[in-house]
């Protein structure tokens, strides 16, 4: 198995316990450490698709890019969080979807 | 199997450990750190994957400037509770990332390889700045779109609080009403001084 494989299958790891810290996470900060996990994973599968193909640069482009986008969304979802912490008292994910009704 | 797929298996082992002690941390502070680590070890994973650009890159936004955010927004409000149990069972939970990652694994391995090498079409700066530009404009849009964002999520509670003070305690700056004339008693007949 050459590296780039081994790199998919770290990538792959790596987006899926970002996905389980997603769906079993209650505290919105922890579900921005997931979210963060998963993009590591998508970063790293970008450059090594790269790679796979010799085309480093252009994953890395891509990867660039991600992680700009990635960035942003987290710098969000943490101001959010300070937000909802402010006004409801809490960070429980459970207790923000009880405020619909 | 040789010494750099070693390494390279260790670094990722490391990285994916590293992630999981983040999601399973109780503290907040303790996950970010780990988060941290996870990016430092992503990060030499993409140096061994010949990418020293998006390994500097991932190193100081990944493992430096979102940690700095992470731990600011952690003290900011004191949040540092212990986890609470999650909303759907653990089983669920983990099984279907699971099964996701196995169908995701059996499609995409094992890598098919390229008839004939590929020769590279530019530079890192020319791939970005020329063939990615659109990409590249977007994304400063973006920064530009979530700083406003930002902002705005942080000063609303600013404007409700302005607004709460001027409707309760605020007074109009301006200067007292100056007091009536008090006259003195004078007797019947007799003009006052």
């Amino acid at each position: 198995m050459n590296t780039p494989a081994v790199a998919f299958v770290g990538a792959l790891v790596l987006v899926g316990i970002g996905l389980v810290g997603t769906l079993t996470c209650r505290n919105l900060i922890k579900v921005a450490v997931a979210l963060q996990i998963m993009m590591k994973g998508v970063l790293i599968a970008l450059v090594a698709a790269g790679a796979a193909q010799g085309q480093i640069n252009l994953g890395q482009s891509l990867a660039a890019i991600v992680l700009g986008v990635d960035t942003i969304g987290a710098v969000i979802l943490l101001a959010l969080s300070v937000q909802v912490r402010r006004r409801f008292g809490t960070l429980d994910v459970s207790a923000l979807s009880q405020l619909r009704r | 199997m040789n010494l750099e797929v070693t390494v390279f298996i260790l670094l990722l082992v490391g990285a994916s450990l590293c992630a999981l002690m983040a999601i399973s941390a109780p503290q907040l502070l303790t996950s970010a750190l780990w988060l941290a680590a996870a990016s430092v070890l992503s990060a030499l994973v993409l140096y061994a994957l010949s990418a020293p650009t998006m390994a500097i890159l991932e190193l100081s936004v990944g493992a430096g400037l979102v940690t700095i955010l992470f731990v600011f927004a952690i003290q900011y409000e004191q949040s540092d509770t212990p986890a609470s149990p999650p909303l759907i069972p653990r089983l669920i939970g983990w099984g279907l990332p699971l099964a996701a990652l196995i169908l995701t694994g059996a499609l995409i391995l094992p890598l098919p390889t390229p008839e004939q090498p590929a020769v590279e079409v530019g530079t890192f700066a020319t791939l970005l700045w020329g063939s990615r530009a659109l990409d590249a404009l977007i994304q400063v849009g973006l920064i530009f779109a979530g700083t406003l964002g930002v902002l705005g999520i942080l000063s609303s509670r600013k404007q409700v609080s302005m607004v709460t003070d001027t409707a309760d305690t605020a007074q109009p700056d301006r200067a007292p009403l100056p007091a009536p004339p008090v006259l003195e008693p004078t007797l019947e007949g007799q003009e006052p001084l």
